[in-house]
């Protein structure tokens, strides 16, 4: 008898070696899958499930200072090579490979209070609470590394440093702004508007002679080193502490303000801020862009790390630990995959920029799953289960509370606002816009007043 | 005023012109005053001011203090030192004197105060600002493509990546050539055809361009041009031939050509042939000579059983006589579809047969159709909507003539003359008449009837517009009062009929009214129009007999009718009610019949499962619980909602899209690559950012992001000048075919 089977060429479907995947035959005729919408919003939800459950940031701490962490340094041409100065005086240079100190110098007496890297990498300035500005070479191996190149003794204390981009340049700020030139040993130029103190100075890393700084009477202002006066300033209700610019788009900054938030300006519109980044609990300290100007991270006083998409107003992430104790300065790292943190607790810590990225190099299929999981979470961001799932966040106790308490009071004031809208003469009470309700005044209305 | 005493009128105008200023400097003072004391000026005492240095009495004793200006109005100008001297006598000092004080009014020279300092710095600041936000203006570009890039990858600017062509290989030094090399690189460097980097054309190339003149190449350019032109031309005709429809038309068509190609070979011959070959057809089918009728064939029938030469040779003979008989037909009928031949065949115009329209007319939506059809013409031709009326009720009349005419060509002509005719609106009556006179046919005796009728219409019409307006409107009303009364009646099944018949007579209606130009007529037949488009079918009518009445209503009365009549049919409750019961009656369970067809009996098209069957495999449905608004008479509570899915559901549209469709077709297109092509599923899960792995990402470089957008616009330049190059060559090909 006959028995009629179904045949099939083995070349159609045997592998040629053991490694090969298996061929799947495939009909992508849409008729065929009516159920591919639910499939993939599944596939979503365990995506955005197996995204939660492996969001391990925390990399590693470096220990070694002996006091807390105030300021940090990468090195424009190194990725590996991080330099942290404590408020005891001392200087730390990192090896972040291996994550281990390869140098430790006493560098001031009392805080190291500002440090800075040249933009050829070969130098760091470092300002002290001794009235001093050190240079130190970055080269851990040289013999003389541990006494600084060069010392240049000031007339007044200075509380930060940064360099150029392109140049032997850098600005200290302290009761003024001064900008130095490598070669010499008094300011090439100096700036000063209003009486009070300088906090912070930062270059602007695409029009490189730009620069701003954050003055103690609560204004921004804004320099360009090849002109006699400062720019322009912008006055918030509260003061900010830093300043960071946005090194793809030449023109954006971003404040870290002592009233929780933080506010990112157009330099050519200073009556509003182009964003108010909302969801710290206290007030934030340092703030630091990521190299691809998409995002930036921030460190605050509620001992929290939050990492913000530049164009959004509230957090994508928010790191901490049961350790970290105020967090007085944060970085992001050059290749755009780390952020290193500097805090109270004498400790820097090295932390993944998406928490739950793999470390190491993918294969291609890992990298295909990771990027079709990512998309598929963006695709279904919007469904209440993985909108909840995603933005779950675990917070300490303190951040909790102080949080929730914000609420209830920006609640009670946005409805006594309201009650005294409706109960005065139409447009007695006016309606301000979140983005101009926190800035006081801007040099142009000033002017105007005067 | 006379002509002669021009100075006394100019000072008689000048008087009134200061009339009119007095009075509006009154009127200004007044508000000047009001708008003082509004900000809480005291007025008096500028006043007394002012008036100060008036002087009230004629006396000898004139105080210095209180002379006037030379204005007179108690603004003082100032006395020029010059005015004075004019005053003093020549004398020889005077002239001094005027050097003197042309001195001392002379302008002085000396530098201005320099501005305070914190002024300076702050006009600096200012200037200095806004130098540099324009600068920074020059980043907008960069930044915004690259916000709104779907797809970036950093660092921006990656080391070039360079590929070594063979022609820089075998350039290289210090390296012998093998001797195939050497004979490759001689070969592609000796060779004419071979392109050369600094220039746009080959050595060939160049020779050919060179060795045809300038005028011969024009002249096979004009050529070409014109063969072109006819190609296209050609090709436009024929697709435009190809669109159409009408299947008479192309019957035509294929008897032209026939025509032609006969005409085009020798006529005699072809002739000749194609009446050898009807005859011999003709003969075929008379004769039962190839069919199996015959003795040999029936012989052969019964040998075939057990030879199968007999069979074979009987077949042939079976496909001899089919292929004699077939008629025979030009290629491109044979392409056509069967079935229109076979209708064609027959002679007779398939879209006008009676019988297809006895069936439009019996069927309510081709009914709708026809209808519609009617309508559109009334509304494009506008002008005499008397006569289309006409037409489109006597158009029944022309479909049922055409079937019953033979010559067609006849009967079309002075239909579409007649056509032609209505849509032109100065109705040439001569036209129409000449139409008429071509029939000749007994058909065309009702169609003369009709075509009185028309003409005794447009003689009434004839009359002024107005009058026209009032009797087309007093006949509408008329027939639409006929057209209620059996709408009433209860025929359900011409109720769309009638709205039909009602909104086309609305039209011509309103286009007339318009014409008119009476306000009441187009009031009316607003209203008219309005109750067409909310009400129901059968108070249509109602409402234009209403809103007549209305005006001769008053307003509030007439708005508790508008509201009546907005409201007439809307029975809330009832329809509430209504809906509500549907919904209950849809879910409620309902009895299934399981049994399947050809199970132990037959089946088949046209058979079904028999009644025993039926019934024997009949679910009944489980009583359900009772609804939960079973016993709430106004509430509808939806028992399908799910809860554990709605769960998983969107609730609002997210923010980048404006509908439900949008979003919802974005959420069902899958991108895995279960469902997707592996290219497409790549495409669609490409990171918006991508970053190369332990390469440092350095801030945006003006140079280069700079530099990119002129590259880019460069690369559009090279772009054209390849496109240029690449022009000039197929130019210099078709030279090639034709030298």
């Amino acid at each position: 008898m006959k028995v009629k089977v179904l045949s099939r060429n083995p070349d159609d479907y045997v592998r040629e070696t053991k490694r090969d995947i298996h061929r799947v035959f495939r009909n992508y005729d849409p008729a065929l899958h009516p159920f591919e919408a639910p499939r993939e919003y599944t596939r979503a939800l365990n995506a955005v499930k197996l995204d939660r459950v492996f969001a391990k940031p925390f990399i590693a701490s470096l220990d070694g200072h002996r006091d807390g962490v105030c300021c940090m340094c990468k090195s424009k041409q190194k990725l590996n090579s991080l330099f942290s100065g404590s408020c005891d005086g001392e200087l730390r240079q990192w090896n972040l490979t291996n994550r281990h100190c390869i140098r430790a110098v006493q560098a001031h007496t009392g805080f190291v209070r500002g440090l800075s890297c040249s933009h050829d990498g070969r130098v760091v300035v470092s300002v002290g609470d001794d009235k001093t500005i050190k240079y130190w070479t970055t080269d851990a191996l040289s013999e003389d590394r541990d006494k600084p190149i060069n010392t240049i003794v000031a007339k007044s204390l200075y509380t930060g440093v940064d360099h150029h981009w392109s140049e032997a340049t850098f600005a200290t700020c302290g009761q003024t702004v001064d900008i130095w030139n490598d070669e010499r040993s008094e300011p090439v130029r100096s700036y000063r508007w209003g009486t009070d103190s300088v906090n912070s100075v930062r270059f602007n890393p695409v029009e490189a002679n730009l620069c701003i700084s954050t003055i103690s009477d609560r204004s921004i202002v804004l320099y360009d080193i090849r002109a006699a006066v400062p720019l322009n300033k912008v006055v918030l209700k509260m003061k900010s502490n830093v300043v960071a610019w946005n090194p793809m788009e030449a023109f954006v900054f971003t404040a870290a303000n002592e009233d929780h938030n933080l506010y990112t300006f157009d330099m050519r519109n200073l009556n509003f801020a182009m964003n108010v980044h909302t969801d710290h609990a206290d007030a934030v300290l340092d703030v630091d862009y990521a190299p691809t100007g998409k995002e930036f991270v921030s460190g605050s006083y509620d001992r929290s790390i939050r990492i913000f998409p530049s164009n959004r107003s509230r957090s994508r992430d928010v790191y901490h630990t049961k350790r970290m104790q105020r967090v007085f300065c944060v970085k992001w790292s050059s290749d755009n995959r780390y952020l290193l943190s500097g805090s109270d607790e004498t400790n820097v810590r090295i932390w993944k920029a998406r928490a739950s990225e793999k470390l190491g190099t993918l294969t291609p299929r890992e990298q295909t799953a990771a990027r079709y999981n990512l998309k598929l979470r963006e695709k279904f961001a919007y469904h209440p289960q993985i909108k909840r799932i995603s933005r779950h966040r675990h917070v300490p106790k303190s951040i909790y509370n102080t949080l929730k308490e914000k609420r209830t009071m920006k609640e009670a004031q946005r409805k006594k606002t309201q009650n005294l809208r409706t109960h005065s003469k139409p447009g007695a009470v006016p309606h301000v816009a979140e983005r101009a309700k926190h800035i006081v005044s801007n040099t142009d209305a000033n002017e105007a007043n005067e | 005023m006379t002509k002669g005493n021009p100075q006394e009128y100019v000072k008689q105008l000048k008087e009134e012109v200061n009339d009119i200023e007095l009075s509006d400097h009154e009127l200004d003072d007044d508000k000047h005053t009001e708008l003082l004391s509004s900000i809480g000026v005291n007025v008096d005492v500028d006043k007394k001011h002012k008036n100060k240095q008036v002087r009230t009495e004629a006396s000898r004793d004139v105080s210095v203090f209180s002379l006037l200006g030379a204005s007179g109005d108690g603004t003082q100008k100032k006395v020029n030192l010059n005015q004075l001297l004019k005053g003093v006598k020549e004398s020889a000092n005077v002239n001094v004197l005027k050097k003197q004080l042309s001195r001392v009014n002379r302008p002085q020279r000396h530098l201005e105060a320099p501005l305070p300092k914190p002024v300076a710095e702050r006009l600096q600041r200012k200037v200095e600002y806004q130098k540099t936000s324009e600068k920074l203006a020059k980043w907008d570009p960069v930044v915004q493509s690259h916000r709104k890039a779907d797809h970036i990858s950093f660092p921006l600017t990656q080391p070039p990546l360079y590929i070594k062509t063979v022609d820089k290989q075998l350039s290289r030094k210090g390296k012998k050539l093998t001797p195939l090399e050497e004979e490759i690189y001689a070969l592609l460097r000796g060779n004419k055809c071979v392109e050369r980097p600094d220039h746009d054309l080959t050595l060939q190339e160049e020779e050919i361009l060179a060795s045809v003149s300038l005028e011969e190449a024009q002249e096979r350019r004009a050529e070409l041009q014109k063969h072109r032109a006819l190609m296209s031309y050609h090709e436009s005709k024929s697709k435009r031939q190809k669109k159409i429809k009408s299947k008479k038309y192309h019957r035509m068509l294929r008897k032209r050509k026939m025509k032609e190609d006969a005409t085009k070979e020798d006529d005699d011959e072809a002739e000749d042939a194609v009446k050898r070959a009807e005859r011999m057809r003709a003969e075929e089918r008379a004769s039962l000579r190839h069919r199996t009728g015959s003795k040999w064939a029936r012989s052969r029938a019964i040998m075939a059983k057990h030879d199968k030469d007999s069979k074979e040779l009987l077949n042939e003979q079976l496909q001899k006589h089919r292929e004699l008989v077939t008629k025979p037909l030009p290629d491109s009928v044979e392409s056509d579809d069967g079935v229109d031949t076979n209708v064609n065949a027959n002679g007779e115009d398939n879209l006008y047969s009676s019988e297809n329209f006895e069936i439009a007319s019996s069927n309510p939506w081709l009914r709708t159709n026809v209808e519609n059809k009617n309508g559109k013409q009334i509304v494009e031709n506008g002008g005499d909507p008397v006569g289309n009326k006409e037409t489109a009720s006597d158009n029944n009349e022309e479909h049922k003539m055409d079937s019953e005419c033979e010559n067609e060509s006849n009967l079309d002509e002075p239909k579409q003359k007649l056509r032609k005719w209505l849509s032109s609106e100065d109705t040439d009556l001569d036209v129409s008449k000449h139409a008429l006179d071509i029939s000749s046919s007994d058909a065309m005796v009702k169609f003369k009837e009709a075509y009185d009728k028309l003409q005794h219409e447009i003689s009434s019409e004839k009359k002024t517009a107005p009058d026209r307006a009032e009797n087309v409107f007093q006949d509408l009303k008329e027939e639409t009062i006929e057209e209620d009364k059996e709408m009433q009646d209860g025929l359900n099944e011409q109720c769309n009929n009638a709205e039909y018949d009602v909104t086309v007579r609305s039209q011509p209606l309103q286009i007339l009214s318009r014409s008119s130009g009476e306000s009441k007529s187009m009031k009316v037949d607003t209203d008219a129009t309005k109750s067409f488009s909310s009400a129901t079918k059968v108070s249509e009518q109602e409402a234009e007999f209403v809103a007549e009445e209305d005006l001769e209503m008053g307003s509030e009365a007439r708005q508790q009718m508008t509201i009546e009549q907005a409201f007439a049919d809307d029975d809330v409750v009832a329809e509430f009610a209504k809906s509500k019961r549907e919904i209950v009656e849809e879910g409620k369970p309902k009895v299934v019949s399981l049994a399947l067809p050809g199970w132990g009996e037959w089946g088949g098209v046209g058979i079904n499962p028999s009644k025993r069957k039926r019934r024997r495999f009949r679910v009944k449905p489980v009583p359900m619980k009772p609804r939960l608004d079973q016993k709430l008479g106004h509430v509808i509570i939806n028992e399908k909602r799910d809860v554990h899915i709605a769960k998983h559901q969107v609730n609002d549209i997210p923010f980048p899209y404006t509908n439900k469709e949008q979003f919802e077709r974005t959420v069902a297109q899958p991108i895995g690559s279960t469902w997707n092509t592996q290219s497409a599923f790549n495409s669609f899960v490409k990171p918006k950012v991508d970053t190369v792995m332990g390469s440092i990402i350095p801030p945006m470089n003006s140079d280069e992001a700079l530099g990119e957008l002129k590259k880019a616009s460069k690369w559009k330049e090279d772009r054209k000048k390849l496109k240029r190059k690449h022009e000039h060559k197929n130019k210099l090909e078709k030279l090639k075919m034709f030298l």
